[in-house]
């Protein structure tokens, strides 16, 4: 058993500057030739720990033992060095060279001075039927589909001799079809003796995919289990600390008068890509709508255009019966009734170098009683701050500490105690819950429930299904920009039907979608 | 978390203590004699003459060291003082921008033109005691703000580096100032290049007649109360935090940051433009500076200095003018070049600057920190399934 070992990571810890313990006491046993599944939710410390594996971070503490040699991975290079590769959820290829250039670059079998292109295209060529990895060697970058990109990106760590390859989360960017061309791509790989480590948060991949799994969980390995002999209900008990039950009790939705009407909405990208088309829909008083979509097909530029951060390219957009201005801007929309719960929380939703109270306040500083005449009232503010963080349950000593020194669970809960309590009528809920632990993540959802009790309206977009089918009332389907589908009765469906939509397979009819 | 302000205070402390340090050994080098003599003799003699050397730089502003003891130097406190208050008005103004993330580093142009306009009314403008006096600085502040306003309106409105336009624009406010004074200010009775004297009634009043100890330092430390009150009480200053601390959060909170980028380098040049004629009107009574003297610079230095905080400014300008008028007290009195002075400023900033300067030590204390706060919480449980 023991020589069979590849990998042995030995109480890895990882503590940024900013105070956050990303890994804590974590050890993983690798063996050679298997596929190794790394589960857990996002934040669980898992990428964390695969990136000390190649060397971008450097573990606070523990050991890392590779093909029974205690080793030192000081850089990526290093790791390459020692056999073992990477390939990133984004990919690192340069879009306007062709494959095998890409797949070359900085290994370059050289005539002269100059590159022996005819030698690359062999070479690539012979390494991929090696590998059973068919690519088109001589297409751009560019042209070529996500999951032959993603190919190439493993061709490439198999070119340099890669024995041990981290896979991040290789499946969030493909379709079905994809999926299974590179499940038999890595099959056969494990045949041919390389190890595969496979960075997951989907249970259903593990069962199908891989021969063992280890559990992260806050920072922690909850254990190791050989997938055969666990079921997935088991793997989501150790996911998530207990039972996945994000049951919420709701009555049935009273809608009432239009809060917000979208009519024929229309944004073109700067890449010359349409990626809204004549989009219209309403949300009225006391419902949340849900918006579902493989991300990337339009959600990001409805949020930005419907909130005032980027200008629409034509329609109407009205709040509160009142018309939006062409040239807009946030400010603008919260003076007109709207919250907004962005998807990025540390790009946009907070200054990580403020205090909890000062970014609660950034949108009604200038009201009274945070203010007066220009002049701030910092006792106010602090005390409407300690209010705040006790009614939002955010962990921490007080309202004065830093955004950087919190964990993502209570940032989110900054962004979401200001939103909430802005008064606005309508709420634009952007992927509220993603990347938070589950308690953060329930909390969120009741109170977007509570919103919707009392009349108002949510706009919720969200990648996680099954968090859009518990907590929407409607849901709409997103793809490429336009609406292919429209769920008035959302206990009707589930997630396989809503993929179907997702991923262009069906759409609806017209007629079929109802009033939006 | 405490660690990371501790770390600062640690961090400008042992900086200061390294340049020290390193201006000791320079001096101590520049103190070895060329003489013939023994190997040990000659390293007594520089030990010597450097622990001289360095009395005086470091006491010399405070203390008139005589051969029956030493006394208190008054001409040195004053120069401490009054050196001091320029760099003040300007850390002040650099703080302000530099608290926004605008690197607007046109303070010196800024203080130079609005001195040189402002000369023109302390020639002309009647002279009525106070109210000239108030008149000539509001100037100096109008044409400061007026000329932040060019790169500020370039920031916010063309996107334009403000870093860029702003130290192009020194040298057009310096050759446009040396213009006005040649032209239509100079006296061409003096000697030198020089303005017509200022009217006696726009002169800052004086604490000391001799050594001309003027009131700047009250103003510059109202100015410093006044600065601070704006960046950490009014919901202006909060903006101007906002923006600097993330600009798309400003932004998606509803605040106008092109507009408030705008007024927070017009804000910062207006103070930058009574930088220089403070000076003038209390010291000199005229203007005399054929060179730009540097005070926006040192504001670069003293903002740095002070981590942006209003209130720490006139610590770090009073810090930075007592090692410069000890290191000319030192020239004077010893064979070493003042000019050192240079060095001492170039190290601390470049350390405390180095944001990778004792940044393991940091790591450390912070990990510490972590790790008690994890073993104090109550941990998940960690088993091995099946």
């Amino acid at each position: 058993m023991e020589e069979n070992c590849i990998l042995e990571m030995k109480d890895i810890w990882k503590i940024y500057p900013n105070g956050v313990v990303a890994n804590k006491a974590m050890n993983l046993k690798v063996n050679k030739g298997e596929i190794h599944a790394l589960l857990g939710e996002n934040g669980a410390g898992k990428s964390t720990l695969m990136k000390i594996l190649f060397g971008i971070e450097q573990p606070t503490n523990g050991e890392i033992i590779y093909e029974s040699h205690n080793v030192d991975i000081s850089s990526p290079s290093k790791a390459i060095e020692l056999g073992i590769g990477m390939v990133h959820q984004h990919f690192m290829l340069v879009p306007s060279l062709t494959v095998a250039e890409n797949i070359i670059l900085g290994m370059e079998p050289k005539k002269g001075l100059s590159i022996d292109i005819d030698q690359a295209y062999h070479f690539v060529q012979e390494q991929s039927d090696l590998f059973g990895l068919p690519v088109p060697s001589k297409e751009k970058v560019k042209d070529i589909s996500v999951g032959m990109k993603q190919r190439v990106e493993i061709i490439k760590t198999l070119v340099r001799g890669a024995n041990l390859i981290i896979l991040d989360e290789p499946t969030a960017v493909l379709t079905p079809q994809e999926m299974v061309d590179l499940f038999k791509a890595l099959k056969n790989l494990t045949e041919k003796g390389k190890t595969i480590i496979f960075i997951t948060h989907k249970l259903n991949e593990v069962k199908e995919i891989a021969h063992r799994i280890t559990v992260t969980r806050r920072g922690r390995v909850v254990g190791t289990a050989d997938v055969k002999d666990i079921s997935e209900i088991e793997m989501s008990k150790m996911m998530v600390g207990r039972d996945v039950d994000i049951r919420i009790d709701k009555e049935p939705a009273h809608t009432g008068e239009k809060l917000m009407e979208i009519s024929d909405l229309a944004y073109i990208r700067s890449d010359g890509v349409q990626s809204l088309k004549k989009l219209s829909f309403s949300l009225r008083e006391g419902e949340i709508l849900g918006v579902a979509g493989v991300e990337g097909n339009g959600q990001t530029e409805l949020v930005q255009i419907i909130t005032g951060i980027i200008p629409r390219e034509s329609g109407r957009i009205r709040l509160n019966d009142v018309g939006l201005p062409m040239e807009t801007n946030p400010g603008l929309c919260r003076d007109a009734g709207l919250s907004h719960i962005p998807s990025d929380r540390m790009e946009r939703g907070v200054a990580s170098d403020s205090t909890i109270a000062e970014n609660i306040i950034s949108d009604r500083f200038k009201k009274k009683p945070f203010s007066n005449n220009g002049v701030l009232n910092w006792r106010e503010v602090y005390r409407f701050g300690e209010e705040m963080v006790k009614e939002f349950d955010i962990r921490t000593d007080n309202a004065k500490t830093e955004i950087k020194m919190l964990s993502g669970g209570n940032i989110q809960k900054v962004v979401v105690a200001r939103e909430f309590t802005a008064h606005s009528k309508i709420t634009i809920a952007d992927q509220p819950t993603r990347g938070i632990d589950i308690a953060a993540a329930d909390f969120i959802r009741r109170r977007l429930v509570k919103e919707r009790e009392n009349q108002l309206g949510v706009l919720l977009v969200s990648a996680d299904l099954t968090e859009l089918l518990e907590v929407a009332d409607r849901i709409i389907v997103l793809y490429k920009g336009e609406i292919v589908a429209h769920f008035k009765e959302v206990k009707e469906i589930n997630e396989t039907v809503l993929g179907e939509y997702m991923l262009g397979i069906k759409r609806m009819a017209k007629e079929e979608m109802g009033d939006l | 978390m405490k660690a990371d302000k501790r770390f600062t205070l640690y961090r400008i402390g042992i900086s200061v203590g390294i340049a020290l340090l390193i201006g000791y050994i320079i001096v101590f080098v520049s103190s070895v004699p060329s003489t013939n003599m023994a190997f040990m003799q000659k390293m007594k003699e520089a030990f010597n003459s450097a622990n001289e050397a360095y009395k005086y730089f470091l006491t010399g502003a405070l203390v008139r060291w005589r051969s029956t003891g030493a006394a208190f130097n008054q001409s040195g406190f004053i120069q401490w003082i009054n050196e001091a208050v320029p760099i003040i008005i300007t850390g002040l103004a650099v703080s302000m921008v530099f608290t926004a993330k605008q690197f607007n580093i046109g303070a010196e142009g800024q203080m130079f033109l609005g001195a040189a306009v402002a000369t023109a009314v302390a020639i002309y403008f009647p002279g009525i005691p106070f109210i000239s006096t108030v008149f000539v600085i509001l100037t100096a502040m109008a044409v400061g703000a007026g000329f932040a306003a060019i790169p500020g309106y370039m920031k916010a409105r063309l996107k334009a580096s403000e870093l860029v336009t702003s130290l192009m624009l020194n040298y057009v406010a310096f050759f446009m100032g040396l213009f006005i004074i040649k032209t239509f200010l100079r006296d061409t009775e003096a000697g030198s290049l020089v303005s017509l004297p200022f009217q006696e009634e726009a002169m800052l009043p004086l604490l000391n007649e001799r050594y001309r100890w003027h009131i700047g330092i009250f103003i510059a430390l109202g100015m410093t109360l006044l600065v601070w009150f704006i960046m950490k009480k009014t919901t202006w200053g909060y903006k101007v935090k906002l923006i600097g601390d993330n600009i798309k959060f400003a932004e998606y909170s509803g605040i106008n940051s092109s507009k408030m980028i705008f007024q927070v380098q017009v804000a910062a040049g207006a103070v930058a433009g009574s930088a220089g004629v403070i000076e003038l009107l209390g010291y000199h009574g005229r203007f005399l500076w054929l060179y730009s003297p540097g005070y926006g610079w040192d504001g670069i230095i003293i903002a740095t200095l002070a981590r942006n905080n209003p209130l720490f400014v006139p610590l770090a300008a009073l810090f930075l003018s007592y090692i410069r008028v000890g290191a000319k007290i030192m020239g004077r009195y010893t064979n070493i070049a003042p000019e050192i002075v240079a060095i001492l400023q170039a190290v601390i900033i470049l350390l405390v600057t180095a944001e990778a300067f004792l940044a393991k030590w940091k790591q450390r204390s912070i990990n510490r920190e972590a790790t008690q706060n994890e073993t104090n919480a109550t941990p998940v449980q960690v088993g091995e399934a099946k």
